[in-house]
């Protein structure tokens, strides 16, 4: 498996995760260039490191980020970005037994008409979710990466990483 | 008056989400966006009983934090947790070092908090 097709499973798997963790299972539909408009709102958390760089995207319908958001009275637009926060989160922490280092920046919050991403192949990058209770989401990893990456090795002597949602007393 | 707890986050969700999973505890809660206002405060407030910090923030980090507070010889006896995304055991020896007192990676699971917080608020000053 290449590089660029395991971060695009890591992308798929920790969006779902971290959507089922917060009540909203989602599921992956076709993406189409006459399919719905992308959402108005996205979530921008930049990252680098000596082998990995790039940008993690996610914007997201009104309904799915309300739905997901644990609190009442915060706005949709600061959840987002915490969002995006978690999912890079996660995506860091799986990459760290492979060795791969990446450090996040703070996320940013843009809205704007037909933002959509720019595949490397002339494609259509990233990945479209169906929320079970209703709208879509769009996930892309946009990155640059070293050109021997390899993700498909696991190094041993890096310590136990904690999974979301445990706790490590010190 | 209950034992007061610092939340630090510069999510103003995240700081909500953890009130939230505080509530009814009797808890003063007192919130923070950064590590540079948590310091003051920390500073400005006497008797805190328990930090709860997030790592990744602007300004001045969650780290950057525990180490200003261990410079101050304010650790081990300002109990502080760590709430953070970050799973990185040299993020988490870092911690360790400076005087944590533990660490939960996000999202965390209200019940497993506040047991947490219930347990270190206890032992933490009054």
């Amino acid at each position: 498996m290449t590089a660029t097709e395991t971060l695009d499973n890591l992308v798929f798997s920790c969006t779902t995760s971290l959507f089922k963790a917060y009540g909203q299972p989602l599921a992956e539909v076709p993406r189409s260039p006459h399919g719905p408009q992308p959402p108005e709102l996205c979530a921008v958390i930049g990252f680098s490191g000596p082998d990995l760089s790039g940008a993690l995207m996610i914007a997201a319908d009104p309904g799915p980020i309300a739905a997901s958001r644990p609190t009442p009275t915060t706005s949709n637009r600061d959840w987002l970005a915490e969002l995006a926060n978690q999912l890079l989160g996660r995506i860091k922490n799986r990459l760290l037994p492979t060795g791969v280092e990446i450090y996040p920046t703070t996320p940013i919050v843009l809205r704007g008409e037909r933002i959509a991403p720019l595949g490397r192949n002339g494609d259509l990058p990233g990945v479209v979710f169906a929320a079970e209770s209703g709208g879509q989401i769009v996930v892309w990893l946009d990155f640059t990466a070293r050109d021997d990456l390899r993700l498909d090795r696991s190094l041993q002597a890096l310590g136990p990483i904690p999974r979301e949602g445990e706790m490590v007393w010190f | 008056m209950g034992k007061r707890i610092l939340i630090v986050d510069d999510s103003p969700s995240v700081r909500q989400q953890v009130a939230q999973a505080l509530g009814g505890s009797g808890y003063e809660l007192l919130e923070a966006g950064d590590g540079q206002e948590a310091l003051a405060c920390i500073e400005s407030t006497a008797d805190l009983s328990l930090v709860l910090c997030d790592v990744n923030m602007p300004r001045m980090n969650g780290l950057e934090l525990l180490d200003k507070l261990h410079e101050q010889g304010r650790l081990p006896k300002l109990p502080v947790l760590m709430l953070t995304t970050e799973g990185q055991p040299a993020l988490m020896q870092r911690a360790k070092q400076a005087g944590a007192m533990g660490w939960i990676v996000k999202p965390f699971k209200p019940p497993l908090l506040a047991a947490a917080v219930q347990k270190l608020a206890a032992a933490g000053p009054s």
